[in-house]
């Protein structure tokens, strides 16, 4: 069991580098915030203490709440969670969201 | 996770909220979206059994801050995951001792934490001649890591999890099976425990040794292929242990079995899925249940057939999370259900004159719960918000869930997530019920080849 061997990686390849996350905010103050969710893990409690914590400490925010974006179910085919997905991106764009927060999970 | 990859390629910052060691897993979903560095804030705990007071106090003290910094501050949001290094796929990483290999590939997290075979060049070498394949042909990339697998890696851990050479053609195409999106292997690190397992079909079974009888998934090459698919799950997939691969209480071995063609009464699993009959297969399917086989006694008032029947359907409402199972449409659950049946159950249902379909036809029919049960699963045995009129009015459950307490109520979405396959000791009439969540099976054709 002493010999020397020499062995290659079970690893996978990289492909190549991919995009990082978009630049960060200065500030949430006057932005206009996306909800995304997935109706899991409480969720539904959550978004209305983020609610009330974005308005007492950012002046002039807005909150776009999740009923107004489709739902993202996690566990469906996953075609339709890509379609969603892009559908809630561009929702997004349209209505000039400056964040998402989204969840929970999934 | 999936709208947050969206918005961030259109420039939109997006936190995920996940609860507590969900990061990585979360993370890993994105790069596997195409976008790396995903931010995400962390509640505290396992929310599922926190009163809303505490998740009001929770959200207030601990998570609303990590979301304002996640999206506020410089740098959250850049590329936290070390991409690897590029190397050629032949590349000799480590020369050592078999006890120094075996140290560095544990420390790597590249095992299942058994002793493995070495990957020498030599070894995998053999391998490659097995298949038809260029040894740096991109046969797939698997998510969640993104990495592109070829021969030589796939070879690699066929090679480290004890398989012989000829049996490379199998795990190629398991691997194809894997790679397809409508496996969802994406979807497979939940607290669930999915495990993946392989049924393979036609003539490379028996050629290759691979077993359809008694004990099948601890003899032959079965062992030995179901730990290379575990090993490729790691390696290739990217599926590490409390990082992104979240069973609760972990996960057996991954299993293969085959179907007992000769012992089959009706047309074999690929057959039944449009290959000819001297094709060979391999089909990814999933489970997160194992378990009670229960032996079936026919009598003189009621047959060995409708026992078997009527025995498959009550397993069916035991066995998986029926608030998911129920599930259906394009949003709806993915559930694969699979009757394993010992070859004397089949031959008395197929000389009763059911046939496979039939049987689906029958156990979607007679599977049923009272609706109070599938209420409660919903209610407190589920993530979400959702209650059984909710699920009607999104479309994942039809009308015929609106009943009173005590109404039966079908737990199988449709009669086409069973498959059945014949397997098992020729000689006993059991028969096993595995339900695995979050995947559909997928089929690829076994290329063989004689170097």
């Amino acid at each position: 069991m002493s010999d020397r061997m020499g062995v290659i990686s079970p690893e996978g390849l990289q492909l190549r580098e991919i995009a990082g996350a978009s630049r960060h905010l200065d500030t949430l103050a006057g932005k206009t915030i996306g909800e995304v969710y997935n109706n899991h893990f409480k969720g539904e409690l959550m978004f209305q203490t983020y609610r009330r914590l974005l308005k007492e400490r950012f002046p002039g925010v807005t909150v776009i709440p999740f009923d107004r974006f489709p739902t993202v179910y996690v566990g469906g085919d996953p075609a339709s969670q890509k379609k969603t997905a892009r559908e809630i991106a561009a929702l997004a764009k349209e209505w000039e969201v400056d964040a998402i927060i989204t969840g929970n999970g999934g | 996770m999936r709208p947050a990859a969206e918005a961030e390629k259109l420039g939109i910052p997006s936190v995920v909220i996940t609860t507590t060691g969900f990061t990585n897993i979360a993370r890993a979903a994105g790069k596997a979206e195409g976008i790396a560095g995903l931010r995400v804030a962390e509640y505290p705990g396992a929310v599922g059994v926190h009163s809303e007071a505490l998740v009001e106090k929770n959200v207030e003290n601990v998570l609303f801050d990590r979301i304002v910094a996640e999206l506020t501050t410089p740098g959250a949001g850049d590329d936290r995951i070390a991409l690897g290094a590029v190397r050629r796929p032949d590349e000799i990483v480590l020369e050592g001792t078999y006890e120094e290999i075996d140290d560095y590939f544990k420390r790597q997290l590249w095992t299942d934490e058994l002793p493995i075979v070495p990957p020498t060049r030599e070894r995998v070498e053999a391998f490659l001649r097995h298949t038809k394949r260029a040894p740096d042909e991109r046969i797939a990339v698997l998510p969640q890591a993104n990495l592109a697998a070829v021969p030589w890696n796939i070879a690699a851990n066929a090679v480290m999890a004890g398989c012989r050479p000829e049996q490379m053609p199998v795990v190629i195409a398991a691997v194809e099976a894997i790679a397809d999106n409508a496996y969802n292997l994406n979807n497979i690190g939940s607290t669930w425990g999915v495990l993946p397992f392989l049924l393979v079909n036609g003539p490379a079974a028996k050629k290759l040794n691979i077993e359809s009888g008694a004990q099948l998934v601890n003899k032959g090459a079965n062992p030995a292929l179901g730990r290379a698919l575990g090993l490729i799950i790691r390696n290739i997939a990217g599926y590490k242990l409390s990082r992104n691969y979240m069973g609760t209480f972990g996960y057996p071995m991954n299993f293969v079995v085959a179907e007992n063609e000769a012992e089959c009464p009706w047309e074999p699993y690929h057959v039944e899925h449009g290959f000819d009959r001297n094709d060979s297969t391999v089909t990814a399917c999933g489970t997160v249940t194992w378990g009670w086989p229960p032996a079936i006694y026919g009598t003189e008032e009621k047959s060995a057939a409708q026992a078997a029947l009527e025995f498959l359907s009550l397993e069916v409402t035991k066995k998986p999370c029926l608030g998911r199972l129920v599930e259906r449409g394009a949003h709806g659950f993915r559930n694969m259900i699979t009757f394993l049946i010992a070859p004397p159950v089949a031959k008395a249902l197929a000389g009763a004159g059911y046939t496979k379909q039939m049987i689906r036809d029958y156990v979607y029919e007679h599977a049923r719960v009272p609706y109070r049960e599938l209420e409660f699963l919903i209610e407190y045995g589920h993530s979400e918000a959702f209650k059984i009129p909710d699920m009607v009015e999104r479309g994942l459950m039809p009308r015929e869930y609106l009943v009173k307490p005590d109404d039966l109520v079908r737990v199988l979405p449709s009669p086409d997530v069973i498959n059945i396959v014949v397997c098992g000791d020729p000689d006993r009439n059991r028969l096993m019920v595995l339900w695995g969540g979050y995947v559909s099976p997928v089929t690829k054709k076994i290329e063989l080849r004689d170097p």
